[in-house]
């Protein structure tokens, strides 16, 4: 028998760094950039959080460190696709590539270890505690959860705020929309690119700092395809952060979902293929139904006017 | 009266190209001045230098007679507006957020959506548009969204407006709308600066009147009634021949060549483009299709190459059902193509002569033995077009994206009119050509009239129109409007009228 409430608990648990780096991953679709180097930004992140906070005993400076190393990969990132004019796909796979190679290298000279790096549990992230939560049924699967959670819940509410009650966020959808007319109308189309790119990093470093600081351990290439997750979460939801926050939880419920099932028994990999499936399903099946009544509806349509113009 | 901009010995280089050298002219308050010359003669450098988004090589600007420089924002805040030549617009997006990107009124840190809407709905009305701003811009027509352009420029508060050939896309109507509208902002004190290569309304609404050649002013400055338009023609042309080659040999039998039978289009969101459109053009016949842009001609031009499906109906080619041809069929049925659009769709920007040339003609048994190409015979076949259709620059294995406009246009004529076409389709053919270029494609064309093609010329270019057409439909909102088979006598007046969608046959 399943159980519905650790389903979602759980559910919440996943979708928070998938959540973290889709608002980032968002921001940088609203200037037109499809950012591919997601993964890489955010395991990057997740090694410099471990680091931060074993250096300084500090699960806080962890978490300033993950952001900052979030942060540094962005501006590699758009100093060469913005500046130097380096193809964004090329440049998004080579950072992809370096930080996994880096991370798993660095992790001898800095922790004398290979693999993974597990902290004293004392530097783990903490969850706070809301006490009349509990008394709710159903929403108490929200408690206990670590501030980064709650904040992946909000942000998505924050960035509509910006995206369309802001200037900022004005300048920033019409810079991705046409650029020449944010230019003609005096907007820096430049410093709107950089700012939503290094706000994509600090998101991302926010995520490494979640998945990383929640376990308080590193593990090499512990992302393990959340950038490319969040990547089609945001496309799914037609980078509309309302909706978006829903697809993400649609893709941490589902993998919470294989989780539980992978304990009764069924095939861990066919069960690992459960978020996708459901992402693909629900990607696509609205479309090809409203596709095909959509194209019925427009034939009849088509005829009719035909028909009426013929009278 | 002092002068509310001064532009002093303005110098701006290009790579190659000396726009503007050493370029003056000034402003007055409640004036408007027009600025004229032919394509490339430096005028939009200019304005794109006063507005800020260009920086100049040399010279100095002048605002209420103190020096500045400046970028976009600057130039805003100092009341200086532009509206471009090609819409600045998301068309997804509201009215209301088009007009007020750049400056949005504000309270805290939020857009003061409330205050912005007022204000905008003021301007709507004293424009004379009834849209909300709220809608999204993609439905107001191309008048309306040239309105909502200068709404634009207004409201942040532009006191110095730049207008780019803003009726390039207009009706003969629609212009004459905007010149009250220019008159207006005048009474208002705001001062103007109209560019336009269109002489007739230069007249009509210049209150001074600087002509540009080559990147330099060559007539400073003529006063109202101090010049008519064929002075202005002169100037702007220089001592160069002026006359434009002429269909002098007008009139063909009846014999179709192409046929298009009750042809529906109904695009994406289900609006009928083309309406039960039947058209017959003639062998050795140029019929010119003439209406304001966005009235069906380019779906006309698209589902008779076969790139788009229409909805219903039928197209014959010489006898030939074609409705359901696929593009290389249609082509070996002798359809021939040159295209609006030489940059992207004629040409294969960075290929060489050789690849343009031979695309779509790869299996032709002169160039390939079917597997591998003939590289000499092609060459040579290149050298043997480069010689017949004077394209000059054109070096062995340069890219034709380096060509001039003109010399890019003969390599696509070369390529469609060397297939020896039964149905010839040239849209916007002359689009941006020096006069040069232009009289060589108005030849080939008439040429090709007399060897007998059928010819559709598709032009916004109404003189144009006029000069190579024998015969002329006018399309409005995916319908014919009228036919005008006596070009002789018809005025361009009356052709405007059936452009926006009045008039009657004649």
């Amino acid at each position: 028998m399943m159980d519905w409430i650790s389903l979602l608990e759980l559910g919440v648990r996943h979708a928070a760094p998938i959540l973290l780096i889709a608002m980032g991953c968002l921001l940088a679709q609203k200037v037109s950039i499809f950012n591919l180097a997601l993964e890489g930004f955010t395991l990057f992140s997740c090694f410099f959080a471990v680091v931060g906070a074993f250096v300084f005993k500090n699960v806080w400076m962890g978490v300033l460190c993950g952001v900052l190393a979030g942060v540094l990969t962005a501006v590699i990132y758009s100093v060469f696709i913005l500046q130097l004019q380096v193809n964004p796909v090329i440049c998004a796979l080579s950072i992809n590539t370096l930080v996994t190679g880096l991370t798993r290298y660095l992790l001898k000279p800095i922790f004398n270890t290979s693999g993974r790096f597990v902290m004293p549990s004392e530097l783990a992230l903490p969850t706070i505690h809301i006490g009349f939560l509990d008394s709710i049924p159903v929403v108490s699967v929200l408690n206990n959860k670590s501030v980064l959670v709650y904040l992946s819940l909000l942000l998505p509410f924050i960035l509509y705020y910006v995206l369309f009650h802001t200037e900022f966020g004005l300048n920033m959808r019409i810079t991705g929309l046409n650029e020449e007319a944010a230019l003609a109308a005096g907007v820096n189309t430049k410093k709107v690119k950089y700012t939503a790119l290094l706000l994509n990093g600090a998101l991302c470093g926010l995520a490494g700092a979640e998945l990383a600081l929640s376990v308080y351990m590193f593990n090499v290439g512990m992302t393990n395809g959340r950038g490319f997750t969040a990547l089609a979460a945001v496309t799914l939801a037609g980078a509309h952060p309302l909706v978006a926050l829903g697809t993400c939880m649609l893709f941490g419920v589902s993998e919470s979902l294989s989780i539980q099932l992978s304990t009764s028994g069924y095939s861990a990999y066919l069960l690992g293929a459960i978020p996708y499936a459901m992402a693909l399903t629900a990607a696509l099946l609205p479309r090809i139904i409203r596709l095909v009544s959509n194209n019925m509806k427009k034939k009849s349509a088509e005829r009719q006017a035909i028909e009426l113009h013929s009278n | 009266m002092e002068p509310i901009v001064q532009l002093k010995e303005i110098v701006k280089k290009f790579p190659g190209v000396l726009a503007n050298d050493h370029v003056s002219l000034d402003l007055y308050p409640g004036e408007c001045h027009a600025l004229v010359g032919e394509n490339g003669a430096g005028k939009s450098t200019l304005m794109k230098i006063l507005y800020g988004a260009y920086t100049a090589d040399g010279g100095q600007i002048l605002i209420d007679g103190k020096v500045h420089s400046y970028n976009v924002q600057g130039a805003r805040d100092l009341g200086i507006g532009m509206v471009y030549q090609n819409f600045m617009q998301v068309p997804e997006l509201s009215i209301l957020e088009n007009v007020i990107l750049g400056d949005p009124p504000k309270k805290g840190i939020a857009i003061d959506y409330k205050q912005a809407k007022e204000k905008v709905s003021v301007l709507l009305r004293r424009f004379g548009l009834k849209a909300d701003p709220d809608q999204p811009l993609k439905y107001l027509s191309v008048g309306e969204r040239q309105k909502v352009e200068i709404i634009k420029v207004l409201f942040f508060g532009a006191r110095i407006l730049i207008l780019d050939e803003p009726t390039a896309v207009l009706t003969p109507q629609e212009s004459e709308e905007l010149f009250r509208i220019i008159d207006d902002l005048k009474a208002d004190g705001d001062a103007i600066v109209f560019i336009s290569h269109k002489l007739r309304e230069v007249v009509r609404v210049g209150d001074r009147i600087t002509v540009m050649r080559n990147g330099r002013v060559v007539q400073e400055g003529w006063m109202r009634g101090d010049a008519n338009e064929t002075d202005i023609a002169r100037a702007m042309i220089g001592k160069r021949d002026v006359d434009l080659i002429q269909n002098e040999n007008r009139g063909t039998d009846v014999e179709p060549i192409l046929e298009v039978r009750n042809l529906w289009y109904f695009d994406e969101l289900g609006i009928a483009k083309l309406k039960d459109l039947s058209l017959k053009v003639n062998k050795g016949e140029i019929l010119g299709v003439g209406g304001v842009e966005g009235n069906g001609q380019t779906e006309l031009i698209n589902t008779l190459i076969g790139l788009l499906k229409q909805s219903h109906g039928e197209i014959i080619i010489d006898g030939e059902d074609v409705s359901r041809a696929s593009v290389s069929k249609r082509r070996a049925a002798g359809i021939g193509f040159i295209s609006e659009d030489r940059m992207t769709v004629g040409l294969v920007l960075n290929g060489t002569i050789e690849d343009n040339v031979i695309s779509g003609n790869e299996y032709n048994k002169a160039f390939s033995n079917g597997v591998v190409l003939n590289k000499d015979s092609i060459s040579a076949y290149c050298e043997d077009l480069i010689d017949r259709y004077s394209i000059f620059g054109m070096t062995k294995g340069k890219e034709v994206g380096q060509l001039s406009g003109g010399n890019m246009q003969k390599i696509v004529l070369a390529r469609e009119i060397e297939r020896g076409p039964k149905v010839l389709i040239a849209a916007q053919p002359t689009r941006g050509l020096d006069i040069g270029a232009t009289n060589f494609v108005r030849e080939k064309l008439l040429e090709e009239k007399e060897k007998g093609t059928a010819v559709i010329l598709v032009s916004a270019d109404l003189e144009e129109l006029m000069s190579l057409s024998d015969r002329m439909v006018i399309f409005y909102e995916g319908q014919i409007q009228g036919e005008v088979t006596d070009i002789a006598h018809t005025t361009e007046e009356e052709i405007g009228l059936l452009m926006g969608g009045a008039g009657s046959e004649r």
